[in-house]
């Protein structure tokens, strides 16, 4: 018997799937991550550390994701809105002679300050009101563990960035194939007034777009560690 | 093991209406926003709003941990406390001290210095007999069991070279986003020079601003609170936590605008399901009263039929109301959360 499949249906005003982020730029994918969604998992099953074992159960198994935006008008589908770019600076504005205000401005590895005093700009990205549908491959002998965990989280569930909590519930159900999973998200979007815009599957298809991406997680913890998989993008708009 | 506490969560949704204000600027000095049921909303970023609350709850006096490089005196004064005479407690101040830094700074909380003064009383303050691996261990056992410094517990820390230190935070802030379209206005203004001998403005600029209700949600996982406190500090933690939300509001343009408005609505529930922030995605239309009345109704309308359609699965142990009824204020909203921790 093939593993089962999870739906998750991942809803916010703000999401954000890190991805290949260096110093100030916190970018984000338009669609969920590989290490994203097995990290919201092992949020929900309290699983902290390296995971390296249970990691490895989850590698090779299938995702698919399809992307769900707003319906503007009746059979007048609204293009997705542009991603978010948050302006963010860190360590302005603290009174430095009080000591536990100067703890938040952030130092250098020596903690003496750093030129010009510290204050650090990042942008952050964000994607708007979106809402994706994740037909996520499951191992059998986890399947239980995991269902009850997604409705009663040991911790918080967020949608790739901690600010970002779901405004609906993440776990929609178990079947056997990712197309049953994908006509209950169906009837979801349709509910919510929302219509496909693309859809992502693992490996290489025929699509208009493929490219690898280095986000299948070996192991979390401090010292994160990554493969990468191919996904194809089949846009159905 | 499994805490009592495990799954379970505070979720506050709050509902505050600012005037003419700009609680938060970008790169470009405008109000914040984001397109949320295709209309621009206002928007007040998470981190903008969780430092302000994070500053209130110095100023309410929680307790925090201090960071210093005067170890030994630090450590010399909890001997002292210990009831040790003073040379001595000196001297064990500075062999402990010279254990753990070379002059860089330590963080350290009140009860791991009482812990070494402890320690350091068994050997009647003799400092040849302070081992260095007693210490660690003594180190280890109270940082992480008994760490006394709430804001630590409450926002978590991040020591890239001592990772096992690390503390993941316990409250999480979404974005606060308006309940209703909103347009971003600009005001025009111009200054004159007192010394000018010419008629006309000295200056003139521009500033951008907007007014609006904002929907701010607000989660407080007690059960990763419970991981580094033990119940009585869980209790103070709920009550700072909760004033320091009430009191907080975000610092900029208040020496020009003064956006001081305060909570006038808000629903607060402890949980142990999957949490949920209200999409607010059909944006709200003014009615007689503003926003605000129209945006209470759809808050509570929409959490009781989330609540329904949910059934067991939505986990509730406590739903309480804060802004209508005037019996019940923050001091009695506080007590009444601190009910579920016993």
């Amino acid at each position: 018997m093939p593993d089962p499949y999870i739906l998750l249906w991942l809803e916010a005003p703000l999401q954000a799937w890190g991805y290949d982020s260096k110093f100030g730029r916190r970018e984000t994918l338009d669609f969920p991550t590989k290490s994203g969604l097995l990290g919201l998992i092992f949020c929900a099953l309290g699983a902290g550390g390296q995971q390296k074992e249970r990691l490895a159960q989850f590698a090779d198994l299938d995702l698919q994701v399809v992307a769900y935006k707003r319906m503007a008008a009746e059979n007048n589908p609204a293009s997705g809105e542009p991603l978010l770019r948050d302006f963010h600076m860190v360590g302005s504005g603290y009174d430095i002679s009080d000591p536990w205000q100067n703890l938040l401005v952030p130092k250098k590895n020596d903690g003496t300050k750093a030129v010009g005093g510290g204050t650090k700009i990042t942008y952050r990205y964000y994607i708007q009101d979106m809402a994706f549908a994740a037909a996520t491959q499951v191992p059998s002998s986890e399947l239980k563990n995991v269902v009850n965990c997604l409705k009663q989280p040991v911790w918080e569930l967020y949608l790739g960035r901690k600010t970002c909590a779901p405004t609906e519930y993440i776990f929609q159900g178990e079947f056997s194939a990712a197309e049953d999973a994908f006509n209950m998200s169906d009837d979801l979007a349709r509910e919510k007034n929302r219509t496909p815009e693309f859809k992502v599957l693992q490996g290489e298809h025929d699509g208009d777009e493929i490219f690898t991406l280095d986000d299948v997680p070996l192991q979390f913890g401090p010292e994160k560690k990554y493969r990468d998989r191919r996904v194809t993008v089949i846009r159905m708009d | 093991m499994k805490s009592f506490f495990e799954s379970m969560r505070i979720e506050y949704h709050i509902l505050q209406s600012f005037p003419v204000t700009c609680l938060n600027r970008d790169d470009v000095g405008a109000p914040k926003t984001a397109i949320i049921g295709g209309v621009t909303r206002a928007r007040v970023s998470s981190q903008c709003w969780k430092r302000q609350v994070r500053l209130t709850m110095a100023e309410l006096g929680v307790k925090l941990g201090t960071r210093t490089k005067k170890v030994a005196k630090y450590i010399a004064k909890a001997c002292l406390n210990a009831s040790a005479d003073e040379e001595a407690a000196l001297a064990c101040g500075e062999k402990i001290a010279k254990e753990f830094s070379d002059d860089t700074l330590l963080f350290f909380s009140d009860k791991e210095a009482e812990a070494f003064a402890e320690h350091a009383r068994k050997f009647d303050f003799q400092p040849d007999k302070i081992k260095a691996n007693d210490l660690k261990k003594i180190s280890k056992k109270v940082v992480n069991k008994n760490l006394d410094a709430l804001d630590i517990a409450l926002f978590g820390r991040m020591i890239a070279k001592a990772p096992e230190l690390n503390i993941e935070a316990a409250c999480s802030f979404s974005h606060a986003i308006s309940t209703h379209k909103v347009s971003n206005e600009v005001e025009f203004f111009t200054a004159v020079d007192d010394l000018q001998d010419e008629p006309g403005s000295a200056h003139m600029g521009s500033l951008e601003f907007n007014s609006a209700t904002y929907y701010r949600y607000i989660s407080l996982d007690l059960g990763q609170l419970a991981q580094t406190l033990d119940n009585e500090e869980l209790k103070k933690a709920v009550e700072v936590f909760t004033k320091a939300l009430y009191l907080a509001v975000p610092g900029a343009r208040q020496a020009t605008q003064s956006g001081a408005s305060p909570w006038e609505f808000a629903k607060v529930l402890v949980r142990k399901g999957q949490r949920l922030q209200i999409p607010f995605e059909t944006p709200i239309q003014p009615k007689s009263g503003g926003y605000l009345a129209p945006s209470i109704d759809y808050l509570k309308t929409y959490i009781d039929k989330k609540e329904k359609l949910s059934g067991s699965v939505y986990g509730k142990i406590g739903d309480y109301e804060w802004g209508e009824d005037e019996t019940f204020n923050l001091d009695n909203l506080i007590q009444s959360l601190q009910t579920h921790i016993s």
